[in-house]
């Protein structure tokens, strides 16, 4: 990479006459091709190294959930079949709530205010999380999903569709809050839609709703559609909000 | 490098808290002088791209500085007035985070953190999670962050704040040091952290320019209005609030005060020779509530 920067500088460079002045005009040359401070990572490469900046927490929240997703779907084997299957879609929840703590921190006064004048502004950090974080939870859901199959546990799109719905209908609803709170309070609201969500299929559960039954699919995959049209639409919203520098804040000290 | 402000106006419903500034800027060190509320944080964040102006524009070299995109935030070094940090993070780890943000590469970006963090004073704390410093650290750290990526504009609000007064002094002779080349705009209503060291101050109130200059230059406007005078103790409340009182020290028997006033505030007053914290005061004695 850096040899062809050279290659192409120099292509680009007259040499200037021997003497003091080309001598300076040179060593600049030189400074403005080599110095360290001048150099930037790529777009790519800044996607990549946000990943050092993840907290470890977050990761070990994800993975636990990953597990208790796991204990629920092989522990209701021997339950009766609507309980296990509600704890597994709470569970999906909670994976996604830890990725929105994650993205909450971000928007911390003070802070917000020092990555909107970044090079890499706001919306490229939001974006490296949310791509992040939404492939590491797909493998997740979707690993899950073929094993519980693998070992009897339901058939595989059924279970990826009780996760994936629950899931995307949180990560709407974090977006939105996320969009609109200031951050001491997102997270107050993140947690409040978890319990919310978790508390409506705990009811519908218990009501006799056969919503875990192979007829009840549409509605599922109907859920999971909402959830992806909420999630796209207000990502884009707080990726706007949050990059360009051409939209303002609501948030952190103004006058 | 030159940085102009064109008519810039913000509006907040129904606050103007900027209201048609104009200024052009070079390399320097420009003070922004003002009572809080006066606007400075807007501005400056205006200056910095994070809020839009409702009207007119910032440019660099005839640029929009909006349009500019990342070509400007490469320029631009930025220590908010509230600084904010993940938690979780050492000092260090903030550093690189910035950094990260800034675009630097990771190894040129911990060597540049050692740097500073000597400049700052804060090597011994690298390892520290922020919640654990103090708030003159916690500042110092902000201030290291700003100049990550060796910023041509660098825009400081209230730097000082927390800061004790070696701090303070030691702040601001870093400042001078790295003023060649850049253009450095620091806001602030402590007219000490930019007396010594701006090439001009910029004074505000209530979102307008009001005056801008050199501080010498700005200082003969209270030339002969700075007195100093020894007034009985008995007569001082009276006196105390009839005239704009810049310090007073009680002696038991009398109180010794140094008064702006247009006129000799009473019959033994003598001149003083003017310093910036006389022009400050005399332009924001009414919202200290003293005139």
């Amino acid at each position: 990479m850096r040899q062809r920067k050279l290659k192409k500088e120099l292509a680009g460079y007259t040499v200037p006459d021997f003497g003091p002045e080309g001598l300076e005009n040179t060593l600049e040359a030189v400074q403005n091709v080599l110095h360290p401070e001048r150099e930037r990572m790529a777009k790519g490469q800044f996607f990549l190294d946000q990943l050092r900046f993840i907290r470890m927490g977050t990761w070990a929240r994800k993975a636990g959930v990953a597990f208790l997703m796991i204990w629920c779907l092989f522990f209701g084997r021997t339950r009766t079949e609507g309980t296990a299957l509600t704890l597994f879609s709470m569970t999906a929840i909670f994976l996604c709530l830890s990725g929105a703590w994650e993205l909450g921190g971000l928007l911390r006064p003070g802070l917000l205010e020092l990555q909107m004048t970044a090079r890499n502004s706001l919306d490229r950090i939001l974006l490296a999380r949310l791509v992040l974080f939404g492939v590491f939870d797909g493998m997740v859901l979707v690993g899950i999903a073929l094993a519980g199959s693998a070992f009897g546990c339901g058939k595989s799109w059924q279970l990826l569709l009780y996760s994936a719905a629950p899931y995307l209908a949180a990560a709407g609803g974090f977006l939105t809050i996320l969009n609109r709170g200031r951050e001491e309070n997102a997270f107050l609201g993140c947690a409040a839609w978890s319990c919310f969500l978790c508390g409506a299929l705990y009811c519908l559960t218990i009501s006799g709703w056969k919503l875990y039954a192979e007829s009840a699919g549409p509605v599922w995959l109907g859920a999971g559609l909402a959830g992806v049209a909420a999630t796209v639409w207000k990502s884009a919203e707080l990726l706007k909000k949050a990059g360009g520098n051409r939209n303002e804040i609501n948030i952190g000290a103004s006058v | 490098m030159r940085l102009t402000l064109e008519h810039l106006s913000k509006r907040f419903k129904h606050k103007i808290a900027v209201d048609r500034v104009n200024a052009e800027l070079t390399e320097g060190i420009y003070g922004f002088l003002g009572a809080n509320g006066a606007g400075k944080t807007t501005l400056m964040q205006m200056v910095c791209g994070i809020l839009a102006p409702t009207a007119g524009e910032v440019k660099v070299d005839g640029k929009n500085n909006v349009a500019m995109g990342e070509e400007f935030r490469d320029l631009l070094g930025y220590l908010p007035q509230e600084f904010g940090y993940t938690p979780g993070f050492t000092a260090q780890e903030f550093m690189e985070y910035i950094a990260s943000v800034k675009g630097l590469k990771p190894a040129f970006a911990r060597q540049k953190t050692r740097e500073l963090f000597a400049l700052v004073n804060l090597e011994e704390e690298a390892g520290r999670k922020i919640r654990t410093l103090s708030g003159g650290m916690k500042r110092r750290l902000g201030i290291a962050q700003a100049l990550l990526n060796d910023p041509k504009i660098l825009i400081l609000d209230e730097p000082t704040a927390g800061l004790d007064p070696k701090e303070r002094a030691y702040f601001r002779n870093i400042l001078s040091e790295m003023a060649k080349n850049k253009i450095i705009l620091i806001s602030t209503h402590i007219v000490s952290d930019i007396e010594y060291i701006s090439d001009q101050v910029l004074i505000m109130k209530k979102g307008r320019l009001l005056r801008q200059g050199p501080a010498e230059s700005l200082l003969p406007e209270v030339e002969g209005m700075v007195w100093s005078c020894r007034i009985p103790v008995r007569e001082w409340p009276v006196f105390e609030r009839g005239h704009n009182v810049v310090n007073s020290h009680n002696t038991g028997e009398a109180v010794e005060a140094r008064v702006i006033s247009p006129v000799r505030p009473c019959s033994q007053a003598e001149p003083c020779v003017p310093v910036l914290e006389d022009l400050y005061l005399y332009y924001f004695a009414d919202e200290e509530g003293k005139k």
